[in-house]
């Protein structure tokens, strides 16, 4: 039974990762969320389920997928918890009842002074003192835009906390009325009827109008009528809300996805004699139903809104199903449990060794399996956008952790001491929650630009470079063991430290191999797209320190310029070196790489940096200092 | 050689502390980005031998750095000298000797680069046809000795910014006059006195209707209540509010209780007239600078003058000079600036001598269109532009694409059409260059940079102009040289290293001791 245990825990898990391969079908008696979050939309210039559009609106909001009705209560009184595809359902049909549901997340005390919101918990006044319902936000919406607009014209880098937390809120605020007048306007009490009342109107309105223009006898009733629903039209179109009209007629390329218009786009072509397109009246009719309370009819009216769309737009229709499944799957949080199940293991192995030899086992094979989801998440997320794995920041800390997991892997099957699973699933677990946090400004999925729109250059120069980063920071983190290893306890024999010494030489090797192949290639794509090999771009000499500084460990290791421990030293530097490369160029603000300042990124980069200072300083400690006794 | 420098130059310390100083510049070059633009930063910290800190920079900056070129060739000759001492053909060495040639290879062709390549534009609208290509920076001076009306091509003399910035006389055997350089700038305007003085009553007209609005109690209220719904006048007066203590949301009402004071209205008038002015000048100065800019740079000029409280005499403009445009245009002469895109635009003032006779001052610059001179019954018509590379080919844009993703206005695609004849080889035919996807085509190369569309409307509307970057470098395929050799060396290096360790008996695995360099 004992030795099986490695065996059954995996099994186990790996029945836990596969409980969410389906997405789950929706109860009789309620709305179909789940139906209804799988119908396409475009949206940021790709086809996406509504799920896709209600996740990243939450995550972008208050930094979960879900809706909490009542975040007051704690877990185990059970407060409401809406998926995100039944809070869209209600913010498109329902925008009062949405208006209650406290989706903002605000924590800066200062804001939350400014729009006078309770500032501590309370449940006996029902808040937790951090979300907060747009009821509740939009009594001081004038001080807000106030402050927004003085704080976007504060530079960026000039920007306080509060600055940077007025303008997310504002942002998020522009997204929820995004929301709210995507399928009907947010102050409709009865679209259904309004938008019949516009096509009855559409012919009269289109006569009086001429008639006007003409200078003839104008029915000036019918005509006002009119322009008091463009107006409302014209209202939702300043939005730019997601694009939920589907062409009336079927395209003979139906990948043409610039078809697809506004409601209120469409609004004004119904205004001016176009048929009431399909998807317009189905959302009506929709809205009506959940109005209503008729869950039923409503149920028939998706059914038969589907059947309409898969006619003529099944690939639209394919593909919004695709991603919600992996959307449902998680593949990147399973995975990340299963890297801290696994780092669990191994931390209780390392304690002792011989004792607990089987744990060690269980780490390998549950690494083995956090690894599997990994790869499946990644293989999955490249079907979904036909990209190569990394095509933005939040893809390429999905790629270094996998990279950095197989390295680990590789490690471990070499010396089976327990350091290469310390490696696969202590990075996998960071790498993946620099994501998460990264995955918080919205849509990851998002198109690329005419210059980076070429999966050639993609596969190859970001790949290459990005397994650099991943192989670098390995290193670093194996120096990172040994050191405090080394100087912390006593379990750093010589043995060990050689071992790893070997290690992070091996992976140095593969480092400078990678960072060098994938830094030239860069220079080659920007010779085929700009003209010039090296322009002393940030992100190009963010890599090109990384190349140097694998170069400096090797000539120093080769030279025997350094020992063990001075070498140590070098690789992690070598951690400092990739993060800036990775993510401090991109905070200056210049070049052709640059996202913006990012605040709480840059806290965590220094407060990583100045660790990595801290661990060089233990590194060169005289050796009597240390508990270890090394070489 | 001395045997202690031979033994310095060979030593791999060197190459350490040379790699770690290179590190060190390329984070002190990336940072410096920030404040001095990349153009200046790249010309400073790597396009140098020192650079010396000055006083912008940040504290943390060292008062004297090694730059780019001393620690490039002090690399440079470490490695030639390493290899030279230690070259030995072994096959276990390869590896590293194909990558150390790669390396000099990549030092080479970047130094080759920097010395050869020139990057130029062209800037067309559909149906246009280019057989040059402009500078980015470089600007010349043109005299056109073929009379306007003149048929056939134009026979045009050219004098580079070299020859202009040493200020001396140009002669030229077909032009019978000389041309001598009074002053020549980097950078300066050139403004028409008609469009200053435009400008200058426009803003004197504005800030008279100021002073009048604000000048009496009920002018104040009356004003208020114009500018309750203005969100931005409402702005400016509930900050003169509060600054004059009155906090209450009620804008009108506020104001009428200070009106109703006569002791505190004339101070809060005041203000308030001094707020509204400060807003007027910086209208005036952020005026759109369209294709056409001129009367919006005056009437920034205006606004900047009235600000530093010197006031102009619109009727006696000073004039730059006295013949051609030079009598109707005021210079004002401005920084050079260094940033990326920022465009300096050099003008020169010239004296032109027909036979010892002056034939006046004459002011040059691309802000001006080109003037006539006339001398001994010809025409001549001389001017100052963005440097002209001619080839002995001609495109033209045929068709341009934009495209962006729906509903978004992020770029999708950027392609334009376009038709090369080269007369010499009989070569007419059509071609697409789009982003990624250069043409390579008589040792130039052309890359899709911008798009745009034309400011005037033709009989289809506005038609689609394209941005062409155009880069000669004879040395382009040394860096993919230089890169497939060191990757082959480093591969070479790894697997030998990485099969040797594979095909170790599996007792040695346990203590690898292999890995290790040999």
């Amino acid at each position: 039974m004992k030795k099986h245990l490695p065996i059954l825990v995996s099994a186990f898990l790996a029945f836990w990762v596969a409980g969410s391969w389906r997405v789950p079908s929706d109860k009789t008696g309620t709305f179909p969320a789940n139906a209804f979050g799988r119908l396409p939309v475009v949206s940021n210039g790709r086809t996406q389920p509504l799920d896709s559009l209600a996740r990243n609106a939450l995550l972008q909001l208050r930094e979960k997928q879900t809706a909490n009705t009542e975040p007051w209560k704690s877990f185990y009184q059970g407060p409401k918890i809406l998926s995100a595809s039944q809070w869209l359902m209600e913010m498109f049909f329902d925008p009062s009842t949405a208006d209650s549901r406290p989706v903002f997340r605000i924590d800066h005390p200062d804001l939350k002074g400014l729009l006078e919101l309770p500032l501590e918990a309370d449940p006996d006044k029902q808040t937790d003192g951090k979300s907060f319902s747009w009821s509740q936000v939009r009594d001081k919406l004038k001080e807000l835009q106030d402050e927004a607009r003085r704080a976007q014209s504060v530079d960026q880098s000039a920007r306080t906390s509060f600055d940077s937390a007025v303008l997310k809120l504002w942002t998020g605020v522009g997204l929820y009325m995004k929301l709210q007048n995507t399928v009907q306007p947010q102050d409709a009490k009865n679209w259904d009827r309004d938008l019949q009342n516009l096509v009855a109107l559409a012919p009269a309105g289109r006569e009086a109008a001429k008639a006007q223009q003409a200078g003839q006898p104008f029915d000036a009733q019918v005509l006002e009528q009119l322009i008091q629903h463009l107006q409302r039209a014209s209202a939702m179109n300043e939005l730019d809300t997601p694009l939920v009209v589907a062409p009336l007629s079927a395209t003979p390329d139906s990948k043409d996805a610039a078809k697809w218009s506004r409601t209120g786009e469409t609004l004004f072509e119904v205004a001016r004699g176009a048929p009431l397109p399909a998807s317009l009246r189905s959302y009506a009719a929709l809205g009506a139903a959940f109005r209503s309370n008729g869950t039923a009819g409503f149920s028939s009216i998706l059914t038969a809104h589907f059947e309409e769309l898969n006619s003529r737009f099944p690939a639209e229709v394919k593909k919004a199903a695709k991603e919600q499944k992996f959307n449902t799957l998680e593949p990147f949080y399973k995975s990340l449990v299963l890297y801290v199940l696994a780092g669990i293991c191994v931390l209780i192995y390392m304690v002792n060794p011989d004792r607990f030899r089987l744990l060690r086992d269980t780490a390998q094979s549950v690494t083995l399996l956090a690894l599997l989801v990994h790869s499946a998440g990644l293989i999955y997320r490249m079907t979904l956008e036909g990209r190569p794995p990394v095509t933005n920041l939040y893809s390429s800390a999905i790629f270094i952790g996998w990279g950095a997991c197989i390295l680990g892997l590789l490690l471990e099957r070499i010396w089976r001491n327990g350091i290469g699973l310390s490696v696969s699933s202590v990075t996998g677990f960071l790498t993946l929650i620099i994501a998460h946090h990264l995955s918080l400004t919205g849509d990851t999925m998002e198109m690329m630009r005419a210059v980076l729109d070429t999966n050639f250059w993609l596969a190859t120069h970001v790949v290459v470079v990005t397994l650099g980063y991943s192989s670098t920071f390995v290193a670093g983190f194996l120096a990172i063991l040994y050191v405090i290893r080394g100087a912390f306890t006593t379990s750093l024999t010589p043995e060990i430290g050689k071992s790893l010494s070997k290690m992070v030489y091996g992976i140095v090797c593969f480092a400078a191999l990678f960072s060098f192949v994938g830094t030239v290639l860069g220079g080659i794509w920007a010779d085929q797209s700009w003209g010039r090999f090296w322009g002393w771009d940030a992100k190009e000499n963010g890599a090109l320190m990384i190349v140097l500084w694998n170069a400096v460990f090797l000539h120093a290791r080769w030279g025997g310029l350094m020992r063990e421990r001075g070498l140590m030293a070098i690789a992690l530097g070598g951690n400092i070196v990739t993060a800036w490369s990775w993510f401090g160029v991109n905070m200056l603000g210049i070049g052709l790489h640059s996202y913006g300042f990012m605040s709480a990124a840059f806290t965590w980069l220094m407060a990583f940096i100045v660790s990595q200072m801290v661990l060089i300083g233990l590194a060169l400690l005289p050796p009597r200092l240390w508990r270890s006794q090394t070489a | 050689m001395p045997n202690s420098l031979w033994k310095f130059l060979t030593s791999l310390k060197v190459t350490v502390v040379l790699l770690i100083l290179c590190v060190l510049l390329v984070f002190l070059g990336t940072v410096a980005q920030v404040h001095e633009g990349l153009w200046e930063a790249q010309t400073r910290w790597f396009k140098s031998f020192v650079v010396i800190r000055s006083a912008t920079d940040v504290w943390w900056v060292p008062p004297i750095f090694p730059g780019g070129y001393t620690l490039g060739f002090g690399l440079l000759i470490n490695l030639i000298a390493a290899h030279l001492k230690r070259f030995r053909f072994t096959w276990e060495k390869t590896g590293i000797h194909l990558t150390h040639l790669g390396v000099i290879l990549l030092l080479a062709g970047q130094l080759m680069t920097d010395l050869l390549s020139r990057e130029s534009f062209i800037n067309f609208a559909e149906g246009e046809t280019r057989n040059y290509s402009e500078a980015h920076r470089e600007t010349e001076l043109v005299i056109n000795t073929t009379a306007p009306e003149a048929n056939g091509k134009d026979r045009v003399i050219s004098y580079s910014q070299a020859a202009l910035e040493k200020k001396g006389i140009l002669k030229h055997a077909e032009i019978p006059f000389e041309i001598r350089i009074l002053e020549y700038g980097e950078n300066g305007e050139v403004l028409s006195h008609d469009s200053i003085r435009e400008a200058g009553t426009r803003l004197a007209t504005a800030l008279a209707t100021l002073e009048a609005n604000y000048s009496t109690s009920e002018s104040l209220i009356a004003q208020a209540e114009k500018s309750a719904d203005n969100p931005g006048r409402a702005a400016i007066w509930s900050d003169a509010l509060k600054a004059a203590g009155e906090t209450g949301k009620d804008l009108v009402a506020s104001v009428k209780k200070i009106a109703a004071d006569p002791d505190r209205t004339p101070p809060f008038r005041e203000d308030l007239k001094r707020r509204f002015r400060t807003q007027m000048l910086a209208a005036f100065k952020r005026m759109p600078r369209g294709q056409s800019g001129g009367q919006a740079r005056a009437m920034a000029y205006v606004a900047q003058e009235t600000e530093a409280g010197r006031s102009l005499n619109l009727e006696q403009l000073p004039a730059a000079g006295n013949q051609g445009a030079a009598a109707r245009m005021h210079l004002l002469p401005l920084a050079a600036s260094r940033g990326m895109d920022d465009q300096n635009v050099p003008y020169a003032k010239v004296e032109l001598f027909s036979k010892e006779a002056s034939l006046g001052v004459w002011l040059l610059s691309a802000w001006l269109n080109p003037q006539d001179v006339s001398v001994e019954g010809r025409t001549f018509r001389i001017a100052m532009r963005n440097e002209r590379y001619f080839q002995p080919f001609s495109v033209t844009l045929l068709k341009t694409t934009h495209e962006v993703y729906p509903g978004t206005e992020i770029p999708k695609n950027y392609q334009s059409r376009v038709r090369i004849e080269n007369p010499q080889t009989q070569e007419r035919r059509e071609v697409d260059i789009s982003m990624n996807n250069p043409l390579r085509y008589g040792g130039l190369t052309f890359y899709q940079s911008q798009m745009g569309r034309t400011e005037e409307r033709g009989e289809k509307g506005t038609s689609g102009t394209s941005g062409l970057q155009v880069v000669r470098n004879p040395g382009w395929l040394t860096p993919y040289a230089g890169c497939l050799i060191v990757a082959l060396g480093m591969t070479w290096q790894f697997l030998r290293h990485l099969i040797g360790f594979l095909t170790k008996p599996r007792a040695a695995k346990s203590s690898p001791s292999n890995l290790s360099h040999s």
